[in-house]
C-alpha cells in the first residue's frame, strides 16, 4: 500500500515513515502497490517487483507494512532479513479468510521482528499466530506533526467529524443515532462505503466523499471533535492526527485508543452504547478547542521519534 | 540454447503460488508449465506434462502431498519432486523422505534456497 495518483490516500502512513526514515540517512527502495484496483493479481505484479528490487538494490533488510500478502511476498521474494509491521486488517484475516493462517505464520517465522502498531495488535497477534510472540514490538505508524498542527476552534458548532470509511466496522449509524441524541451541531461524515445512503438525509448530517490526505488536516480544523467510535480499531491513526490538530476526540476503547487517548483528550466508548456515545459527545464538545492535552498526547507520537525507534528495530535485523 | 528447465507448482494457496510464479518467471533457464491447487490436479498434471521438477506442497486438500508424491513416482519412477514444507520437523522430513520426494525446503527458506534447489535437481 502507498500513495498513487489514482489512490492518493492508500497507505499514506507508510510514505509518512518513509520520508522520516530517508531524513534520518537511510537509503530507501521501494517496491510497492499504489493503487487499489487490480484485482487479487496485482500481488504476483508485487512479488516480481519485490524480487527485482531486491537483486538491483540488495539491501540490509526488507521492511513490509502488512503481514499477508507484502510481507509474505517480501519474505518469499528477498533473501535479505525481514521486518514487517502488522497493521490489523491483516491481523483479522487470520482465522477469517481460510489459508490465511499458515501464510502468516510462514511469513512471522521468516522475519527477524514484527511490529504491530498497538499493544492490543500485539496481543491478537501473539494469540493467533504463537510465533510471533518474544519478536514483536509495538511502535505506531505517528503523526506528522508539522502537517497536523494546531488550529483555532471554527464558529459556531459543536462541530463534530467522522474520518474514515462508512462501513459496519466503522460503527457509523451508531454515531448518526448518537448525534441526534445529542440534538445540536453538526456531524460531517468523510468517507464512502456500504452505510452511505443510511447516513445521507438526516438532520444536520452531511456526508462528502473521501478526500485526499493533504486536505484532511483541513477537514479536522473544521471541526471541534473528531469521532472514531468503531466496534474495533486496531490503533486509530484519524483520532491521532485530530490529537495533534488539538481536537479532542470521542473513540471506542475496543483496540487502540485506550493507550493513547488520556481523559483529558477525549472519551472513550462503548462501541455498541448509543447513549453512552451521546454523553461522549456531549462530554468532549465541553473540552477546550483547541485541547492542549490533546496535542501534548499526539507529541508523544511524533513520526520521526517512531522513525527512529523504528531504525533500532531495522538496525538489529540487518 | 539450452533446453529450460520446466516446472510444475502444486499449492493450494493461491497467493503463494502466484509469488511462486513471478519469482520463478524473473529466472530466464525455468518455465512453469503446470499450476495445481490440490495433490488429485498436481498427480493428474505430472503425468500430462512431465516437468523436469515438481514444487509440491506438503500439506493440500483433495490429497495431500505426500500421498501425491507416491501416486507420481509410482507411476513415473523419474519424477523429481522437490517438498515444499511448513517446518523442518522430523515428521515432514520423514514424509518427505518416505514419499520419495527428492528433497525438501521449509517454506521460509524460499527465498534463500528454491532456484539453487531446482538448478541442482534438475541437473541430476
Amino acid at each position: 500500500m502507498y500513495p498513487g495518483p489514482d489512490d492518493p490516500d492508500l497507505g499514506v502512513f507508510v510514505a509518512q515513515l518513509e520520508n522520516a526514515l530517508r531524513e534520518r540517512g537511510h537509503e530507501l527502495e521501494r517496491a510497492v502497490l499504489n493503487r487499489r484496483a487490480g484485482g487479487k493479481r496485482r500481488y504476483a505484479t508485487l512479488a516480481a517487483r519485490t524480487l527485482r528490487a531486491a537483486r538491483r538494490f540488495r539491501p540490509d533488510v526488507v521492511y513490509a507494512h502488512f503481514l499477508v500478502p507484502a510481507g509474505l511476498t517480501a519474505a518469499l521474494a528477498a533473501r535479505a532479513p525481514l521486518v514487517v509491521t502488522a497493521h490489523g486488517r491483516d491481523v483479522r484475516n487470520v482465522g477469517a479468510i481460510p489459508g490465511i493462517r499458515s501464510l502468516t505464520r510462514l511469513t512471522v517465522r521468516r522475519a527477524a521482528s514484527v511490529i504491530a502498531v498497538s499493544d492490543y495488535l500485539r496481543r491478537e497477534l501473539e494469540t493467533k499466530v504463537p510465533e510471533a510472540r518474544g519478536k514483536t514490538e509495538v511502535i505506531d505508524s505517528g503523526v506528522d506533526l508539522e502537517r497536523f498542527s494546531v488550529e483555532p476552534a471554527p464558529e459556531g458548532g459543536p462541530h463534530f467529524l467522522c474520518l474514515g470509511a462508512l462501513s459496519e466496522r466503522k460503527n457509523v449509524v451508531r454515531l448518526a443515532e448518537a448525534f441526534e441524541r445529542f440534538g445540536s451541531g453538526s456531524l460531517t461524515f468523510v468517507g464512502d462505503g456500504p452505510l452511505r445512503a443510511q447516513l445521507e438525509g438526516r438532520p444536520r448530517v452531511e456526508v462528502v466523499p473521501s478526500v485526499p490526505h493533504d486536505e484532511v488536516p483541513g477537514r479536522i480544523a473544521r471541526a471541534h471533535v473528531v469521532c472514531q467510535p468503531s466496534l474495533i480499531e486496531p490503533f486509530g491513526q484519524a483520532l491521532l492526527e485530530a490529537m495533534a490538530c488539538g481536537r479532542s476526540v470521542v473513540a471506542t476503547r475496543v483496540g487502540g485508543p485506550p493507550e493513547f487517548v488520556p481523559p483529558d483528550a477525549g472519551v472513550l466508548v462503548d462501541p455498541l452504547d448509543v447513549e453512552g456515545m451521546a454523553d461522549a459527545l456531549r462530554v468532549a464538545s465541553s473540552l477546550p478547542c483547541p485541547n492542549p492535552a490533546a496535542r501534548e498526547a499526539a507529541e508523544r507520537h511524533d513520526v520521526k521519534e517512531q522513525a527512529r525507534r523504528v531504525e533500532e528495530v531495522l538496525e538489529r535485523a540487518a | 540454447m539450452p533446453s529450460k528447465i520446466r516446472v510444475l507448482i502444486a499449492d493450494d494457496h493461491r497467493l503463494f503460488a502466484q509469488a511462486l510464479d513471478a519469482i520463478l518467471a524473473s529466472e530466464t533457464e525455468i518455465e512453469v508449465v503446470g499450476r495445481a491447487r490440490n495433490g488429485q490436479e498436481a498427480v493428474e498434471q505430472a503425468l500430462a506434462l512431465e516437468p523436469d521438477v515438481i514444487l509440491m506442497d506438503i500439506a493440500m486438500p483433495v490429497v495431500d502431498g505426500v500421498e501425491a508424491t507416491k501416486q507420481i513416482r509410482k507411476k513415473q519412477r523419474k519424477a523429481c519432486i522437490l517438498m515444499l514444507t511448513g517446518s523442518n520437523s522430523r515428521t515432514d522430513v520423514a514424509r518427505a523422505r518416505e514419499a520419495g520426494a527428492a528433497a525438501y525446503i521449509t517454506k521460509d527458506r524460499i527465498a534463500a534456497q528454491l532456484i539453487e534447489a531446482i538448478r541442482e535437481l534438475a541437473a541430476n
